[in-house]
């Protein structure tokens, strides 16, 4: 293995409605993530943070003066880039610990992803980069994104609402072994199917849930991993390919050829095949993107990922299971973070009942107009 | 992107859509630099048919805003000239791949183009 990065700690919150910012959430999952780590704040000498309102603020408040800062702007598909930074940082020398830092208050401040706001991930009074065109149409919401993808991946292929329906109600049974997920209830694919719509095909349980949250970790270099508490996590590879042109309308392939591009990357530059995947974590924002993102990573053909989650495949001791935390769908939406914390946690062999027994590698993948993937590794 | 044209063009009564005039991709909305070859300031404005298929549609049941009360049909329609554009329809039941047709409402504000089936009464 020649990775040069290693995750050390981890820091989570509660998730839910929590009536505090996007800051004070982003703190407590640092100080976490600090603590976990057993390294200290004057020990960082890297900040990346993600969503957070000031990373000066947050900076001051924690005692950071870091070499390295780097404020991402709020949009989940920025969490691979994230990380590929954060571990550019440390391979190269700039850095020898960094801390990653998300925070998100969108839920007590009630954002609906649908009105409101400004850019694309409130999605305003129009989706994408030329409102204009939207919003006289009522095109408000990246939910709206995925159905239209949806609309016409069935129409293509045929893709079945029972088939999509076994993405939901699988990740809901992995958040039923997750005390931390905020959808714990049983959901069966009866339920799913009785599920009013929100913009049609999607129904509710297609969607995510906003919430509050905040998330962080503690990168540094392996061979100071070593010496840290836990069995460190080595970040083997990480890639991420843009569609942003034409990105105001859905992508002709469902992102199947930058998704292809990033996972040859990582596995490549990892030396591990997809074969060695022992569990994806897969950017859930709406189920549908579960489908794009198995067929461009190549787990099925074209157009076969109905059929092909709609047997076990994706479940706990199937054959890739995926999103063992429940996902963004049933854990909660964390915009990616959550997903890589569980990957995280699945390689120090900490899941308990929803363990991926002997897990060596684990596949953070996100379908997005900036498509990225990462692959952690348990340290040889 | 600049749609001034297209948005002046429904006013007018015309779909107003753009090609590149370096390598004929379509070009809507216009970026500054076509993606395709890379030639600069790409617009070549022309007024399209208005014939098309459904690419794709979406119904909304959340109202989102009061102005689109839920629900109603979002849709993407390819032209026969090449561009797709975000639209909506006069029958939300239009099959995906079902040959439409555009209505222009000029005097909305916005002014906006709506599609109907290519199969319904209405002059071509």
């Amino acid at each position: 293995m020649n990775a040069a990065a290693a995750v050390v700690g981890v820091g989570t919150t509660a998730y839910g409605a929590l009536g505090r910012t996007a800051d004070d959430l982003a703190g407590e999952a640092l100080r976490a993530a600090l603590g976990d780590a057993s390294l200290g704040a004057l020990e960082v000498d890297g900040l990346l943070t993600h969503r957070v309102d000031s990373y000066e603020r947050l900076a001051a408040e924690h005692g950071i003066d870091p070499r390295w800062t780097v404020a991402l702007p709020p949009e989940g598909r920025m969490t691979g880039p994230a990380l590929q930074l954060a571990a550019g940082a440390l391979r190269d020398g700039t850095c020898r610990t960094v801390a990653v830092v998300y925070g998100n208050d969108s839920r007590t401040r009630g954002a609906t992803y649908g009105a409101g706001g400004s850019g694309s991930t409130a999605a305003g009074e129009g989706y994408g980069t030329t409102p204009e065109l939207a919003a006289p149409y009522g095109m408000t919401s990246p939910g709206a994104f995925s159905a239209l993808m949806l609309a016409r991946h069935r129409h293509l292929h045929g893709t079945t609402d029972r088939q999509l329906g076994a993405v939901a109600t699988t990740f809901r049974r992995h958040a039923q072994l997750n005390p931390d997920a905020l959808r714990r209830t049983d959901m069966t694919l009866e339920d799913y199917l009785v599920a009013p719509p929100v913009v049609a095909p999607l129904r509710r349980l297609d969607y995510c849930q906003i919430n509050d949250g905040g998330v962080a970790l503690v990168l540094t270099t392996l061979d100071r991993a070593r010496d840290r508490p836990h069995p460190p996590v080595p970040v083997l590879a990480a890639a991420q390919r843009s569609r942003l042109t034409g990105s105001d309308l859905p992508p002709d392939d469902f992102w199947a050829g930058a998704l292809a591009e990033v996972g040859d990357a990582v596995t490549r530059a990892s030396g591990r095949g997809r074969d060695a995947v022992d569990a994806l974590m897969v950017y859930d924002n709406f189920s549908p993107n579960v489908l794009f993102t198995l067929e461009g990573l190549g787990w099925c053909g074209a157009g076969e990922g109905g059929a092909w989650v709609a047997d076990g495949r994706i479940a706990l001791g199937g054959e890739l299971p995926c999103n063992t935390s429940g996902g963004q769908l049933s854990e909660g939406y964390l915009q990616g973070w959550a997903l890589v914390v569980e990957a995280v946690r699945q390689l120090r062999g900490d899941c308990g009942a929803r363990q991926v027994p002997g897990a060596r590698t684990v596949q953070y993948a996100c379908a997005a107009p900036v498509v990225s993937s990462v692959l952690f590794g348990a340290d040889d | 992107m600049d749609v001034r044209e297209h948005l002046d063009g429904l006013r007018r009564g015309e779909l107003r859509v753009a090609l590149c005039r370096h390598c004929a991709a379509p070009s809507f909305p216009p970026p500054r630099t076509c993606p395709r070859c890379g030639g600069p300031d790409p617009a070549l404005w022309i007024t399209a048919s208005g014939r098309g298929h459904l690419w794709s549609v979406a119904e909304f049941h959340r109202t989102y805003l009061p102005e689109h009360p839920a629900p109603y049909p979002v849709a993407v329609v390819e032209l026969d000239e090449g561009p797709r554009l975000l639209s909506t329809l006069t029958d939300p039941r239009t099959p995906i791949g079902g040959a439409v047709i555009a209505e222009i409402d000029a005097d909305a504000e916005p002014p906006r183009v709506v599609f109907r089936p290519e199969s319904e009464g209405g002059a071509p």
